[in-house]
């Protein structure tokens, strides 16, 4: 690195301050107390510990001299300088969090023991508890430890064989290869945790292990906790970090508090309620990122992954169901129970079911007590609700995850996709998917988008996608357009409320990559789905 | 991971896509442009700075610090940590300027733009 730039201010000691008080030696003494603290409650590497030191002791000595050329004493500038770093075990709490791979959540597989206004805890599943269903005993109930730990598919996966004396990047290819699978890694986001494809891996045996215990093996000899994390999808496995896996299968779900609120339960205890009970260090609201509530009128919305729904949902009937009792001294509910079932798809993708059926339950219905949120590892649906709404619900289900015709089944088939700027981006992907063009969504958040064309080529590729069109993100790098407009057709993206614009040839090109400002938005055109999987764009009234 | 919603990490980012800059420069600087509305306490700043340089967002070097009397000597054992922005940090900050303007976009769509996009427009 060239020699960094003079800095704008001096670098005079306190020493040199206009009036050091001689018979005071607080400041000095304040200073290297705070810093000595500081390091103590920092648990790092002592090289780290001494460059963390070192760099607030110099923040200090500016600051106190600023101080005092501002006109404050010594002492009282040593003090307010402090003051401004605040205190150090806290400081130092946030330098831990800083200085390493934040470590992923906690597996879900565990029973969550849950108590609730009664304070009942129920410690143990009774082993005779199956298919899904929650049970609502007279003195209180339990999450069921099926619901907990849906089918993983990692766990069917076997592999053998030894890695050894090799890199993570090769050690993933092997496991893939040995688990029959085609991998697919998500290096950028694997690199915002400090994993590198270059870190040496001595030894890793398989002696015929799960999917899912080879790659905490590897975790365990790269030392990172459960920073990698893998889903199966078909034949593709994915590796990445549980938190960006749960980042992206987040769904906004609002929960229907009127019962509880006609209850008498304030909404806002509520929510710090689940924050304190369903996974708490993912909340934002506890520091987390990956969920987020917000209690408004009668409804709390929830961003949160499945798995945090299905608990969310159960907590939620446990207040409702508990309110009854309550109100009801013979304990008998004046309401169909609430129920929860897991379906398991065959052929739809869960996550897509479950918008669908999301927007079909009507009042008229009668299906609009059905909660519903997908696990897309197993792809299989939870639902809650009444029992008969959940009966009609799965029908519902049945249908939908009918197999579709795909790709190459009808060469001739041609599909037009009208509106497209009154539909959202991911209606638009789903049905040109269905019919077996290629569609590639990802969300706004570059980091999801592969950061290399070769990445995004594998990718479609390792799918049996073509590579006629793609919906990206609008805030893609100049550089990464200018390589993928040799492989494209036509270019459509979405912004970050998914409204859908598009344009024919290729993808606008500026200095600036922010796309959405420089394109121009062209309503008049159309997009045609042919059923060998090419796409077209044609201008409004063309054939 | 990432946190593009994370105005800090903009504000400090865009400081660095101008010069190399060690942390009390980089408060100073943030005063500075914000003409004093803007303040990043320390407590926040280097922390989050460590969390940059463990990213690979900003890359960080040590440099002697030079007193005021003497330009070219270097004041013994007093040194200065210096951050730049890496590539991939320029990638991220053209991310966060690109949400960050959308959402003022969907806000505008409510609001009407501000006096100065009037004042342009006019």
């Amino acid at each position: 690195m060239p020699s960094p730039p003079t800095a704008p201010q001096s670098q005079s000691p306190p020493s040199r301050s206009p009036s050091p008080r001689r018979h005071d030696p607080m400041p000095r003494d304040a200073v290297a107390l705070w810093l000595e603290s500081l390091i103590r409650a920092m648990r790092l590497p002592r090289r780290e510990a001494i460059e963390i030191r070192d760099e607030l002791e110099g923040h200090l000595r500016e600051r106190v001299r600023d101080l005092m050329l501002a006109g404050r004493d010594e002492p009282e500038a040593v003090h307010a300088a402090i003051r401004e770093l605040g205190d150090a075990a806290l400081l130092a709490q946030r330098y831990q969090a800083a200085s390493r791979p934040r470590r992923t959540m906690m597996k879900v597989g565990a029973i969550a023991v849950v108590a609730l206004a009664g304070g009942l805890i129920l410690s143990n599943l009774a082993p005779s508890l199956g298919g899904g269903w929650t049970v609502a005993g007279p003195r209180g109930s339990v999450f069921p430890a099926d619901q907990a730990s849906v089918a993983d598919p990692l766990a069917e996966i076997r592999v053998s064989g030894t890695i050894e004396d090799t890199t993570l990047e090769h050690a993933l290819e092997f496991l893939a290869t040995a688990a029959d699978r085609t991998l697919y890694v998500h290096w950028s986001e694997l690199e915002d945790w400090g994993i590198d494809r270059e870190i040496e891996i001595a030894r890793v045996p398989l002696p015929d292990l799960s999917l899912a215990d080879a790659l905490d093996l590897i975790n365990s000899e790269i030392r990172s906790d459960n920073a990698l994390a893998a889903r199966a999808r078909g034949r593709l496995l994915e590796i990445s970090t549980q938190e960006a896996f749960d980042a992206r299968d987040r769904q906004l779900v609002a929960y229907d508090l009127s019962e509880a609120i006609e209850a008498g339960v304030d909404p806002h205890d509520v929510s710090i309620s689940l924050m304190n009970l369903v996974e708490p260090d993912h909340w934002a609201d506890n520091g987390g990122s990956i969920a987020t509530a917000s209690a408004l009128g009668t409804k709390l919305f929830v961003s949160a992954p499945p798995r945090m729904h299905a608990r969310i949902a159960w907590v939620l009937e446990q207040l409702t169901d508990d309110r009854e009792s309550a109100t009801d001294p013979r304990g008998a509910s004046p309401r169909a129970a609430l129920e929860t079932r897991l379906v398991p798809l065959a052929n739809a993708a869960a996550a897509e079911v479950a918008t669908t059926i999301d927007h079909l339950l009507t009042p008229a219905d009668g299906l609009e007590r059905v909660s519903i949120a997908a696990d897309p590892r197993s792809n299989t649906l939870i639902m809650t609700g009444p029992g008969d709404a959940i009966v009609r619900a799965k029908e519902l289900v049945l249908v939908l995850d009918q197999p579709t015709q795909r790709r190459d089944a009808d060469p001739s088939a041609k599909h037009e996709i009208s509106l497209l700027r009154d539909r959202l981006a991911t209606a638009c992907s789903r049905q040109m998917r269905l019919i077996g063009a290629l569609m590639i969504t990802y969300a706004i958040d570059g980091d999801r988008w592969p950061e290399r064309p070769s990445d995004l080529r594998t990718l479609a590729e390792s799918q049996g996608l073509g590579f006629d069109i793609f919906i990206a993100p609008s805030d893609l790098s100049p550089e990464i357009i200018d390589d993928m407009n040799g492989h494209a057709d036509g270019w459509a993206w979405a912004d970050a409320h998914s409204s859908f614009e598009m344009c024919p040839g290729e993808l606008y090109r500026s200095d600036s990559p922010i796309l959405l400002e420089k394109t121009p938005v062209l309503p008049d055109r159309r997009l045609i789905c042919f059923g060998d999987g090419h796409v077209e764009i044609v201008a409004a009234g063309a054939r | 991971m990432p946190r593009p919603q994370d105005p800090v990490e903009l504000v400090v980012l865009s400081v660095l896509a101008h010069e190399p800059l060690y942390g009390y420069a980089i408060t100073k600087r943030i005063e500075t442009r914000s003409s004093g509305e803007l303040a990043v306490g320390p407590g926040v700043l280097y922390p989050l700075l460590k969390r940059l340089e463990r990213d690979g967002l900003v890359a960080a070097t040590w440099d002697a610090v030079r007193s005021d009397r003497a330009a070219e000597e270097p004041s013994p054992g007093r040194r200065r940590k210096w951050y730049r922005l890496t590539p991939k940090g320029q990638r991220r900050l053209h991310q966060h300027i690109g949400a960050h303007r959308a959402r003022v976009r969907l806000i505008e769509a409510f609001i009407g733009p501000g006096p100065a996009a009037q004042e342009e427009s006019a």
